[in-house]
């Protein structure tokens, strides 16, 4: 079963990104699933940056070290993924000389670390010594002379070549999967689809991949892989994207009925609110565009002056009828404590996409964290329940969008829908969504309401029919109120507002189904559980049928819904185990303090990660076997840079 | 609707200190609204927090009572999602220009066509008569136990400066004025401001009824006085005859309309550059399913994203 | 002044290779290295600029004179270097530009970062 991490690494806007890009879409060209990681500085050029390419037939969800081959497009790439080489190492041989020392962007940490591994190895502090160290460990060292190959692409292509930094990667890159025995003609098509319309870029880029290939065939056909096999969907029967977890939200906004979204930027939230305000205007399916006498959709999107702003545009335009949204990370978030509030109180439907980063603070913008679970669950003063869902893959993700804006609406609440940065920036084949069995249910609007309005109507399960301004005269407040929305401190009213409020979510507990809320991955027998949410999902997938090879039976339950908890069924699973273990991307183990809280168990061993890096699937198999050895409480991964 | 008996006055108990300008102002709103027959239910009055807050509470039109600093955003999101709405803001000088200032300039970018309505009585009424943005520099009124250290904004300035093209400034009591004022901020065409001086006998003893009415005066009572800008070759002209107007203030202050721009666009004009048909079908009115199902095809939209 | 150093920067070569100090893209006015690459970079003599590598040469060459203080890229340290520090890179042997070369089209390759 093929199995393989394809790594690419140079400077930050040095061409790795489109390398990156068109890597993916050669595997998927090839019939595979495909995974990319992206890894990157809070720099805007020339810090270091990286995409690690998991490729699977079947699942491919998570990023995993080693990497089969990792091509350096510099020498601060060499320096900085020796250690993550499998099998190849392509680097550029004009950089062989260059010490580490000269490299000003690398970091004096990352630095010293290296330079304790090369002196302990006895090579010097160059590139050339750690070739020769990847040498004596029996890897295979490619050198690539990339002025050469480039000059001879110049050459061929006839043209004033100067997108240089592509062409670098292109020629990186096309040596890399000449070595991995992919065809050129998966990398051409590739170049044509990602550069679609702009012939002058790809002209150049297909001579290079030639270029390339034609050298790797006369230069190391001795270490070559043989051909690497067609993937099972070659030619599949449905199309299928390749996306961010970004685009995938804005894709599942569109189609959950989003129609006004605002947002300040922010990292790593940013890039769903710009892929939305470019399809802001959208076509319809030709059936509904018939059935509608409408052939177009249009989202407003607001770029607000900070996130107050936009968390509260967003509730006004909800009042007005609308489904709104908005989409922020943690200093956002932060600062829409205020108004989560406000939207509680007054039952505002409203969706706020939270994106996690390495916090506190400003943190790691770039890096990857699980570590606002509790701020998304108690953000915000007062009695204050919410929805909030967390997604573990792109696929959730796109579901989960389209729920979070039904759940807003039917139980006319905010919902919090947790995102990750290894999430947000991955990229990940996708086919198209199957919206057959989506189902767009806005709740109980009243659609001829009487003058005035009786907004927070008392009923049974807590929710009142909703009318929108204009359709009647409606009163809110953010202050406590009566059933018609006028400020109320009544003793006895109050009680049956709060609890009115309150009973909304035992309302959504009991409806929303369990399997929108936890999933239990693999045998369920298994006296091993692994506990995790979010990105941890795609790594825990993968562990546990590693670990099921080594015959360890280990099953992976999977958090999504965080409140309401489904706290019975979760207990029920944690305590039919002998050995639970937390997994997840924060150091206060935050989803296993809210389990404890929820249900009262308290989970003994925790793998945890705060490095801003995602859990790679080779270090948690390593860590849940490091714990059944030795039963250590906590465990803390490092892995990756 | 029945048109005679429409009420804009809701039976809510108005609970502001007795002789607060607020009353002035919010008949006036209630005039005004009834002089251009505009249905209660097709209104929206959002309010911040503080006394000024409180008028939607008093009004039998929509109303959406906020948080403090934030109904400009608010009221925003509502005429974006329904612009037929006609959108009031009611909120405090603390309200406006100091937790929700950010909000204030914005306002002045966008352009939405809301009117702002800046109950502007120099004090924070709500927390008991701490200095507002508004009051000047080393005024000590008497709920104050030392004389205040910051100095004061100008929100005609601000407001100019934001780029808002409508600016009025009006006086609590004279409600009849008041109320024509707030007409035509109404009836302009992009965000307008109605900077009302609003005496707060509670905890402003300086800038009070005595003190203001012997200084305000009307524009619209100077010969060729004339604040509007009609082409973009007048702006320059216009706004710096408003800057000296807005500069009065210890002798005399100026009421009325002292800066129209018309040439701007209002953002629904902007917003139809980027979705051409998004004022005739805005966002509230856009269906977002055929019988509960969805009406998009994501690899229909998202051509960008496929790779086959 | 001191070009006399920069010749000697040139004589130096780069990373210890031996390239002379003779009418080489490296050495020219009109040359920009490349901001991340070694040893590529662009001619801007003429429009449309051209992709040369450090020592190919042509018959616009125009020796680059390093004779002011000003800001400038040192293609060594990859960095920008201010009036007051420049002379330091210099005697150290490093190589001055007044820019570097980055691609227009950077912009496509870059992230939200903050
Ligand atoms: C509360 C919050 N929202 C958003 C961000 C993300 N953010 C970081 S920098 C930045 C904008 C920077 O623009 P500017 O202040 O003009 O600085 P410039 O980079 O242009 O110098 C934003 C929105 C943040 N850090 N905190
Ligand atoms: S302001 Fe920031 S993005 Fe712009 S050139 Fe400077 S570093 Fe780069
Ligand atoms: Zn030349
Ligand atoms: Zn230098």
């Amino acid at each position: 079963m093929v199995d393989l991490v394809f790594e690419i690494g140079g400077p930050q806007g040095g061409g790795i990104e489109s390398a990156g890009q068109m890597a993916l879409r050669v595997f998927m060209l090839k019939g595979y699933r495909v995974y990319g990681t992206r890894e990157y500085h809070s720099n805007i050029i020339g810090k270091h940056s990286y995409f690690n390419i998991r490729v699977r037939e079947d699942r491919a969800l998570a990023p995993n070290l080693p990497a089969d081959i990792v091509v350096s497009l510099d020498a601060e790439s060499v320096f900085t993924h020796f250690n993550d080489v499998g099998e190849f190492m392509v680097y550029d041989t004009g950089v062989l000389s260059k010490d580490i020392d000269s490299i000003q962007s690398m970091s004096k940490y990352l630095k010293a670390r290296v330079k304790e591994e090369l002196d302990a190895n006895g090579v010097p502090h160059t590139v050339d010594g750690v070739i020769k160290l990847l040498d004596k460990r029996g890897k295979k060292t490619v050198g690539v002379p990339l002025r050469s190959l480039l000059k001879t692409t110049a050459e061929r292509a006839g043209v004033s070549l100067v997108s240089i930094s592509r062409a670098i990667n292109t020629i990186g890159m096309a040596v890399g999967l000449s070595l991995i025995g992919v065809e050129l003609e998966h990398l051409e098509k590739a170049i044509e689809l990602f550069f679609a319309g702009k012939q002058k870029i790809v002209k150049p880029n297909v001579i290079a991949a030639q270029v390339a290939y034609e050298y790797a065939k006369e230069n190391f056909s001795s270490i070559h892989r043989k051909k690497m096999p067609d993937g099972p969907h070659v030619n599949p029967v449905k199309p299928r994207l390749v996306v961010s977890g970004n685009d995938i939200v804005a894709m599942g906004k569109i189609a959950g009925g989003l129609r006004v979204q605002t947002y300040y930027p922010i990292t790593p939230a940013a890039d769903e609110s710009l892929y939305l305000e470019k399809f802001e205007d959208f076509p319809l399916t030709p059936e509904a565009a018939e059935k509608l006498g409408l052939e177009r959709g249009g989202i407003v999107v607001v770029q607000t002056e900070d996130e107050i702003s936009a968390l509260n545009m967003a509730i006004g335009a909800s009042l007005a009828g609308a489904r709104a949204a908005t989409s922020t990370s943690g200093p956002g978030v932060s600062l829409m404590a205020e108004a989560l509030g406000y939207a509680g109180i007054i039952e505002a439907p409203v969706v706020i996409t939270l994106y996690m980063r390495g916090g506190p603070s400003t943190g790691m913008p770039t890096r990857n964290s699980q570590s606002d679970l509790l701020t998304a669950l108690f953000q915000g003063h007062g009695d204050l329940p919410r929805i909030v869902i967390a997604s573990g893959d792109h696929e959730e993700a796109f579901y989960d969008a389209i729920k979070a804006l039904n759940w807003a609406e039917k139980y006319q609440t905010p919902v919090i829908h947790l995102l990750e940065k290894a999430i947000a920036n991955a990229m990940k084949d996708l086919f198209n969504p199957d919206l057959s069995s989506v189902v767009i249910d806005r709740g109980k609007i009243e659609r001829n309401p009487p003058i005035p309005f009786p907004r927070f109507k008392y009923t049974e399960d807590g929710i009142s029919p909703r009318a929108f301004l204009g359709d009647t005269v409606v009163w809110y407040t953010s202050n406590e109120h009566d059933q018609y929305g006028r400020r109320n401190e009544d003793p006895v009213e109050r009680i049956k507002m709060q609890d009115k409020r309150l009973k909304k979510f035992e309302t959504a507990a009991k409806e929303i189904p369990l399997e929108d809320k936890v999933t239990l991955y693999g045998d369920p027998d298994a006296k091993i559980t692994l506990v995790g949410w979010g990105s941890v999902k795609g790594a825990a997938l993968d562990a546990i049928e590693i670990l099921k090879e080594e015959g360890i039976n280990v099953n992976y339950l999977h958090l999504r819904m965080f409140m309401p908890f489904p706290s019975e069924y979760v207990r029920s699973v944690l305590e039919k185990a002998t050995t639970v273990i937390g997994v997840e991307g924060n150091a206060l183990a935050q989803a296993a303090q809210v389990v404890r809280m929820f249900t009262g168990f308290e989970i003994p061993h925790l793998i945890i990660k705060y490095t801003g890096r995602p859990i790679f699937v080779q270090e948690l198999v390593d860590s849940v076997k490091h714990v059944l050895n030795t039963g250590d409480k906590k465990v803390v991964l490092s892995l990756g840079q | 609707m029945a048109s005679e008996k429409v009420r804009y006055m809701a039976d809510t108990w108005k609970d502001w200190c007795p002789g607060c300008g607020n009353y002035g102002i919010i008949t006036a709103v209630e005039m005004a609204l009834k002089e251009l027959g505009i249905p209660p239910h097709k209104a929206v009055d959002v309010g911040g927090i503080g006394c000024s807050g409180k008028l939607p509470e008093f009004l039998a039109i929509n109303g959406v009572h906020t948080l403090h600093g934030r109904p400009i955003p608010v009221a925003t999101g509502i005429k974006l999602a329904r612009p037929e709405l006609t959108v009031l803001i009611s909120a405090g000088d603390g309200d406006t220009l100091g937790i929700g200032a950010a909000h204030f300039v914005a306002a002045g970018r966008r352009n939405v066509d809301i009117t702002l309505l800046l109950h502007d009585n120099g004090v924070y009424g709500l927390t008991k008569g701490q200095a507002s943005p508004t009051l000047g520099l080393f005024i000590k009124t008497k709920a104050l136990s030392k004389p205040n250290i910051n100095s004061p904004v100008n929100p005609i300035l601000l407001a100019l400066a934001s780029g808002y093209t409508f600016i009025a400034r009006g006086y609590a009591y004279h409600v009849k004025q008041l109320k024509e004022i707030i007409k035509a901020a109404i009836q302009h065409k992009g965000t307008a401001l109605v900077d009302i001086l609003q005496p707060c006998p509670t905890y402003n003893n300086v800038y009070t009824k005595e003190w203001y009415e012997q200084r305000i005066y009307y524009l619209d009572e100077e010969e060729n006085w004339n604040p509007v800008v009609e082409k973009p070759e007048e702006l320059e002209k216009k706004m710096e005859q408003t800057i000296a107007k807005a500069l009065e203030w210890e002798e005399r202050i100026p009421l009325g309309i002292l800066f129209q721009d018309k040439t701007k666009p209002e953002y629904f004009e902007r917003l139809k550059i980027r979705i051409p048909f998004i004022e005739d079908i805005p966002p509230y009115k856009q269906p977002i399913d055929v019988n509960g199902k969805p009406i998009v095809d994501v690899a229909q939209i998202f051509v960008d994203k496929l790779v086959i | 002044m001191n070009t006399w150093i920069y010749k000697r920067a040139i004589d130096l070569g780069r990373d210890g290779a031996e390239i002379p100090a003779t009418r080489i893209c490296n050495n020219c006015k009109y040359w920009r290295p490349h901001v991340f690459y070694e040893g590529i970079g662009v001619c801007t003599h003429t429009w449309p600029w051209k992709m040369t590598f450090e020592n190919d040469s042509c018959e616009h060459f125009e020796q680059i004179k390093i004779d002011k203080p000003g800001f400038y890229w040192c293609a060594t340290c990859k960095t920008r270097v201010t009036p007051e520090d420049y002379m330091e890179h210099l005697k150290q042997g490093h190589r001055l530009y007044p820019m570097p070369y980055l691609e227009p089209e950077v912009r496509e390759e870059l992230y939200s970062v903050e």
